[in-house]
């Protein structure tokens, strides 16, 4: 026995001895008890609950945090491979090129109401179409590099924080994706914690996760696209629905069909962090390197595991 | 332990993925994901842990209060506490299980004297000989702590075989009466008399023990 359950030792063998007197409850007790909890919290609903925020505040805190990360980097830091064939400054670079792509995104749809679908076949490659940005930081001190990208980012802030212009419903054509803008904040937000962790891991520093409320919009809109995902795979053909719990602060609980066309009982639920799924679908970890409880259809859960890996742009 | 140990499973099987493990491998599951998952919001969870603890609930209940229906209104309360608030729940501290007496219990001796919480501790504490229970907020608290729980395991230590193991997978492994019967292959009259025996001895093993702590 450990001595953080010593403590309660003599509480445990009193809890073990009671069971001798268990007795069978009456019928319908349990369902009775299960409506009355229902009203209390709805199903799906995290306790503690989460403050809300807007998809413009998460991506506004997660700027603000890349942005005090960069601040934190001396100068061997700037110089460390981090991804592809790119060192700290090169993949900030990247990210230039994205804000750039973005800004560019929102002008055409906010030109014509929303992006066409077209729009999104014609977005281009994420990675291709920033490389020479990030290839021309190369030589340039990392401290330009850096208020070049706070520059663009809070760009971005104000071409779509002002007064919620364009409505967070107007489409967007972004790597490939028409997505609502507000969906896309969120994934704008993604991907900006993914490189934070990435150059956190480069240099080596302790990982850090988003703050809840972040997190929330997170794994909602993940869990959302999940199905996606799994198509991209080619795992959606035998599908079904699933239960997805995601557990920590910013998790929550979802019913997911892959493929299915009518609701069934779900044939699997997979358990696992909302951080460590979130890790997941950005492909910074594999499905056998998080901890997840699994119950049911395993084949159809391997195939959900590997279907959020493939949400991940790079 | 005496004799060979029979593997040890509750009732639903899961399947966790490891860092070390290149297949999906069988594992319990245990409260904390249990908890977990209530917290999460999933209706399913609240459900499981009727299952799992609702007749042990709802016993308790009956004895304390002596009502059936005074019995389901406890039961009733505790399981939507349990949903309403499952952080309260530490897992790390303490098996679900005894989470859920002690709630029960509080409950039901508020229903029948009003004096909830101090009266049930008082209760439980009767059961137990009324030991001496150390407080845990400092050194001295977490010295003594540790003590009782040497005194309890050295007590178990001292059951006849048959007797330890009952108790080892009911305290220790926070399993059922039921469980426990179906991992050692025996009833479950007879998982529960060995355990009131095991009880039984413990309380003459530990009163003296108790009594000098005191």
């Amino acid at each position: 026995m450990s001595d953080t359950r010593s403590t309660d030792a003599l509480d445990e063998l009193w809890g073990a001895l009671a069971e001798s007197d268990a007795q069978v409850p009456p019928p319908g007790l349990g369902e009775r008890i299960l409506n009355a909890a229902l009203l209390e919290r709805p199903a799906g609903r995290p306790s503690p609950p989460v403050p809300a925020i807007s998809p413009v505040e998460a991506f506004d805190r997660q700027v603000s945090s890349f942005d005090s990360l960069l601040a934190s980097l001396g100068d061997v830091d700037w110089r460390r491979h981090v991804l592809r064939d790119l060192d700290v400054q090169g993949l900030v670079g990247h990210l230039i090129g994205v804000e750039a792509q973005f800004q560019e995104s929102v002008r055409r749809a906010e030109l014509v109401g929303s992006a066409p679908a077209a729009d999104a076949d014609a977005a281009g490659d994420h990675v291709a179409d920033t490389q020479p940005v990030a290839m021309a930081q190369r030589g340039r001190p990392a401290q330009r590099t850096h208020a070049d990208w706070r520059q663009t980012a809070r760009r971005s802030l104000e071409q779509i924080g002002e007064g919620e212009k364009p409505s967070l419903e107007t489409r967007i054509a972004l790597h490939g994706m028409r997505l609502p803008l507000g969906d896309l904040l969120v994934i704008r937000t993604f991907e900006l914690w993914i490189h934070e962790e990435d150059i956190r891991r480069a240099t080596e520093r302790p990982l850090a996760p988003p703050d809840p409320s972040t997190l929330t919009l997170m794994t909602e809109l993940a869990t959302r696209l999940l199905p996606a995902g799994v198509s991209r795979i080619g795992g959606a053909a035998d599908g079904g629905t699933a239960r997805i719990v995601l557990t920590g602060a910013g998790g929550g609980c979802w019913t997911v069909r892959i493929g299915a066309e009518q609701a069934e009982p779900a044939r699997v639920r997979i358990v696992t962090g909302a951080v460590d799924f979130c890790r997941l679908v950005g492909d910074r970890v594999k499905p056998f390197d998080i901890e997840a409880t699994i119950t049911g259809d395993r084949n159809l859960a391997g195939r959900i595991l590997n279907g959020a890996c493939a949400l991940a742009l790079d | 332990m005496a004799g060979p140990r029979r593997p040890l499973r509750r009732p639903e099987e899961t399947v966790r993925s490891r860092r070390e493990g290149a297949t999906l491998r069988p594992v319990v599951e245990w409260d904390g994901v249990l908890c977990a998952r209530l917290a999460a919001g999933d209706e399913e969870a609240i459900a499981e842990a009727f299952e799992r603890y609702g007749s042990l609930v709802y016993g308790l209940a009956r004895r304390v209060t002596g009502s059936l229906t005074a019995a389901e209104d406890v039961v009733q309360e505790v399981f939507v506490a349990l949903w309403r608030s499952p952080e309260r729940v530490d897992p790390t501290r303490g098996s679900l299980r005894t989470f859920l007496c002690m709630q029960a219990e509080c409950r039901a001796v508020d229903l029948m004297r009003r004096d909830a919480c101090r009266s049930a501790r008082e209760h439980r504490q009767g059961r137990l000989e009324s030991w001496a229970r150390p407080s845990a907020n400092d050194a001295e608290g977490a010295a003594q702590a540790a003590m009782t729980a040497r005194v309890v395991q050295e007590a178990i230590r001292q059951l006849p075989p048959e007797q330890r193991e009952v108790v080892e997978l009911a305290y220790f492994g926070g399993r059922s009466h039921s469980e426990v019967a179906a991992a050692l292959g025996i009833s479950v009259g007879t998982a529960k008399g060995r355990l009131r025996l095991a009880y039984s001895k413990l309380r003459r093993l530990l009163a003296p023990e108790m009594a000098e702590m005191a």
